[in-house]
């Protein structure tokens, strides 16, 4: 539960001079971030999570192993449930005979596909056993798995975002802007659907804060009107809609919840503070709130030994001034990432069509073919080379900039007006479904995501700089890194040599 | 053997509160050898018995010394192995072990910030000079850790180069925060005010403080719009920079700022509290008061004087 705070009278939104640009981007930024499920969800563990995920760029607070490897495997087992789904949605795989030679079929459909994705056979045969088995056996049970047909309407990994996204508070509404991407959007079955691979065999209890996530991700799509989605969608009624969080081994239907609403509105008012407030002590506020300790750590938090309680060295001597230099630093990379990030979702949400395409920030484009994970994509009204410097860039080859897929591609040739992309990340039948469904009349809008993600690789390298350290003094002097920064932020004299 | 094997869940409790034992003294900072001992008569107000450290003692978990007293043998990692749903409780072992220096460290050096942010309150509140001083000091410390931003072109206007700027700005500092305390208080040279921080002890030496020509310091003033920064901060605005930068700056000058930021941030409240002690008002009430000028500054366009009129940053 987020550490109360009192919400904020208003959120902080840009003016319109700032949306348009016309304001010259410099020092404290004059609205608040934009936030995603993410920062929230920190938030709702703790305030000291949530300053580690703005000022030091470090966000997987709920990750407690090897950061790599979970994502990898996680983002596996994500994979091949989309891949699956949908090869059988499409014909391309057939679900015969009984279960256990189904589940078989599958097995052998897995270890082709986590080998296709680099995976190495051990590993493969690892996440099948923990996390890829355990669940289609249950969906195979259940009859889940048999119920597709060519007629289901699922969709994943779809992104959804809106800058006014209300929620109850005493008598009216208090608007927050809030993104964050769905894992399964079940239109025929009406649910959406959060895929985890932690929680046990054994746990009774849903995993961690995975019913607020969907919760807020539910709250984002309620709140969009029909306009903001894929022009299919309109008329459906997502309050009525189900929520489920999957774990390998259990499926958790999750309720409004007025809790949910109260560790919204605080939470947003630590994610205003820590980023923007000009009140002095926020950040003491903030370790004074802190919800675990060295003698009593948080057991589902992956910062308390790394991040939140390192190990403390003697060396450098000039620990003290290294943290008062960096300290400013971090926050100023924040404001960078607003201003150069944060700021370009509330434009993409906030101004029209026509402002978006006048200020060069969407290019719209009409689909010409797509094969296998490379898309072509003729430009509307302009020539390929308007899009020189874009090597890389967002598409939404399905939904709008509100609820839609959005892929990362890299820009492979141009013809006239035309460009080829190479779409990321992507599986072919996936990539081959979210296609499928697009009209060739729909505008694709072609964007350029400000690449934030260096500034907060610099935030988490400054971190891990004023904490790094030797026991004691023969080792310091044999690290020239220590050398070095005793020599830059050191107050003692500095010799070279033996002398 | 091993504990699942045997099903003891009660037993787990008891060797949970022998190793919370452990990690509370190492907390309290006491020395690794002498951690977790606790007689038997203790142990048995814990709600463990004679024959819980039996059972435990046959497992080879505990260890037992005279007279009378035990404790789980943490450093053995056989024993870690044995007992692996604990492995959280020995890595707080282990945490509190590799840095007990470091904690004890900065644990002196928070008791120290406390003893000398209370000698500031006692100084303040006997000797009307002192806090004079006090906030004449701070106010220079604050012009000097600054970058003195400001408007390039006016910068070169008043005849700088931006290498000029860099040097004369700095020195123009106690000019500069004289002319701001006058506001509060008289101070004729900052020099006094350091040689007696000097002699009652708060500082072991003089800093360096460069003169400067009157006809330098004008035109650094010029390009700050110097006279408008002091018209709009007020008294308590003042007082509050200047004592909070003082403190911070004597805990500096005595090596009494932690290294770690949980020790920092308790820090930050032991200077807060003397702060709202000396000037007998509510910390926010000081911070919102400072907060309203700064946004007077900014209505005038005297954009950069966020980078030179800001509080002092502890964490």
């Amino acid at each position: 539960m987020t550490v109360e705070r009192h919400p904020l009278p208003r959120w902080r939104y840009p003016r319109n001079e700032v949306l348009r640009n016309q304001v010259f981007a410099s020092g404290r930024p004059p609205f608040a971030p934009f936030p995603t499920v993410t920062n929230l969800i920190n938030a709702n563990l703790c305030p000291v999570a949530l300053y580690h995920d703005l000022i030091h760029g470090i966000e997987n607070a709920l990750v407690r192993d090897d950061l790599r490897t979970v994502k990898r495997r996680g983002e596996l087992f994500h994979n091949f449930v989309a891949y699956l789904k949908l090869s059988i949605k499409n014909g391309d795989f057939e679900l015969r005979g009984d279960i256990p030679s189904q589940l078989s079929s599958i097995q052998n459909m897995f270890l082709s596909f986590s080998q296709s994705q680099g995976f190495q056979i051990y590993e493969s045969n690892d996440i099948w056993r923990l996390y890829v088995r355990p669940w289609v056996e249950r969906k195979l049970d259940n009859g889940e798995l048999q119920s597709i047909t060519s007629d289901s309407q699922i969709f994943f990994e779809i992104s959804v975002a809106n800058p006014h996204v209300p929620f109850p508070l005493e008598n009216g509404v208090r608007n927050y802007p809030l993104r964050g991407r769905i894992d399964e959007i079940d239109l025929t079955q009406r649910r959406i659907i959060e895929r985890t691979i932690r929680g046990g065999q054994e746990d009774s209890s849903l995993t961690f804060l995975k019913d607020y996530q969907i919760w807020l991700l539910w709250k984002i799509l309620c709140s969009l009107r029909a306009e903001h989605l894929p022009n299919e969608w309109g008329g459906i009624r997502f309050e009525d809609f189900e929520m489920v969080v999957e774990t390998p081994h259990q499926d958790f239907v999750i309720f409004d919840n007025q809790d949910f609403v109260n560790d919204t509105h605080w939470a947003y008012a630590w994610i205003n503070d820590i980023s923007i407030s000009e009140v002095p002590g926020v950040f003491s506020e903030v370790f004074e709130n802190a919800q675990c300790a060295p003698e009593n750590p948080h057991t589902e938090c992956g910062h308390p030994f790394i991040n939140c309680f390192p190990r403390r060295y003697p060396f450098p001597r000039c620990r003290p001034e290294i943290r008062q230099t960096f300290q400013p630093w971090y926050r100023l990379l924040l404001w960078e990432q607003m201003w150069k990030g944060h700021l370009w979702h509330y434009q993409l949400l906030m101004l029209d069509r026509k402002e978006l395409l006048n200020l060069g920030i969407i290019v719209e484009t009409n689909v010409v073919s797509v094969q296998d994970n490379q898309i072509e994509l003729e430009i509307m009204g302009g020539e390929a080379n308007t899009l020189r410097g874009y090597e890389y860039c967002t598409v939404i080859p399905y939904g709008t900039v509100f609820c839609g897929l959005k892929l990362d591609a890299r820009l492979v040739s141009t013809r006239k007006n035309n460009i080829v992309l190479q779409l990321s990340g992507i599986l072919p039948t996936i990539s081959q479904e979210a296609i499928l469904l697009l009209s060739p009349d729909i505008p694709a809008p072609v964007m350029k995501e400000p690449p934030i993600f260096l500034e907060k690789q610099i935030q988490s390298a400054l971190f891990r700089l004023k904490h790094i350290g030797a026991q004691n003094e023969e080792r310091a002097q044999r690290r020239s890194l220590l050398q070095l920064l005793e020599s830059i932020f050191g107050t003692r004299a500095l010799r070279r040599g033996r002398r | 053997m091993n504990l699942e094997n045997m099903g003891e869940e009660e037993l787990n409790e008891k060797i949970k509160t022998l190793l919370q034992i452990i990690i509370d003294d190492l907390k309290n900072l006491k020395d690794p050898n002498k951690a977790g001992w606790r007689k038997l008569s203790d142990l048995k107000k814990l709600g463990i018995s004679e024959e819980d450290l039996t059972k435990l003692q046959n497992l080879g978990i505990i260890e037992k010394k005279l007279p009378n007293e035990f404790r789980i043998i943490y450093k053995n990692n056989e024993i870690r192995q044995k007992i692996p749903m604990f492995s959280i409780h020995f890595q707080q072992i282990d945490y509190f072990i590799e840095n007990l220096e470091m904690l004890r460290q900065d644990s002196k050096r928070m008791q120290k910030a406390k003893d000398i942010v209370r000698k500031i309150v006692l100084n303040t509140k006997e000797n009307k000079k002192f806090l004079s001083y006090a906030i004449a000091i701070g106010i220079w410390k604050m012009l000097n850790v600054s970058d003195m931003p400001a408007v390039v072109d006016n910068i070169l206007s008043a005849g700088f180069s931006p290498r000029d700027w860099g040097i004369v700005s700095l020195c123009s500092a106690p000019y500069l925060s004289l002319e701001l305390v006058e506001k509060v208080t008289e101070v004729d040279k900052l020099e006094v005010a350091f040689n007696y921080m000097k002699t009652i002890g708060f500082i072991s030496k003089v800093p360096n403080l460069s003169s400067l020509d009157i006809n330098d310091i004008s035109r650094v003033k010029e390009v700050l719009r110097w006279h408008e920064i002091c018209k709009i901060l007020d008294e308590e605005n003042i007082k509050f920079l200047g004592l909070s930068w003082f403190v911070v700056f004597i805990l500096e000058e005595n090596d009494a700022l932690p290294s770690y930021i949980d020790f920092s941030a308790k820090v930050v409240n032991i200077v807060k509290n003397g702060i709202m002690e000396i000037l007998s008002a509510e910390y926010s009430d000081l911070a919102n008061n400072l907060i309203d000028s700064m946004r007077v500054l900014e209505e005038q366009n005297i954009s950069w004087a966020a980078g030179i009129i800001f509080l002092p940053e502890v964490l």
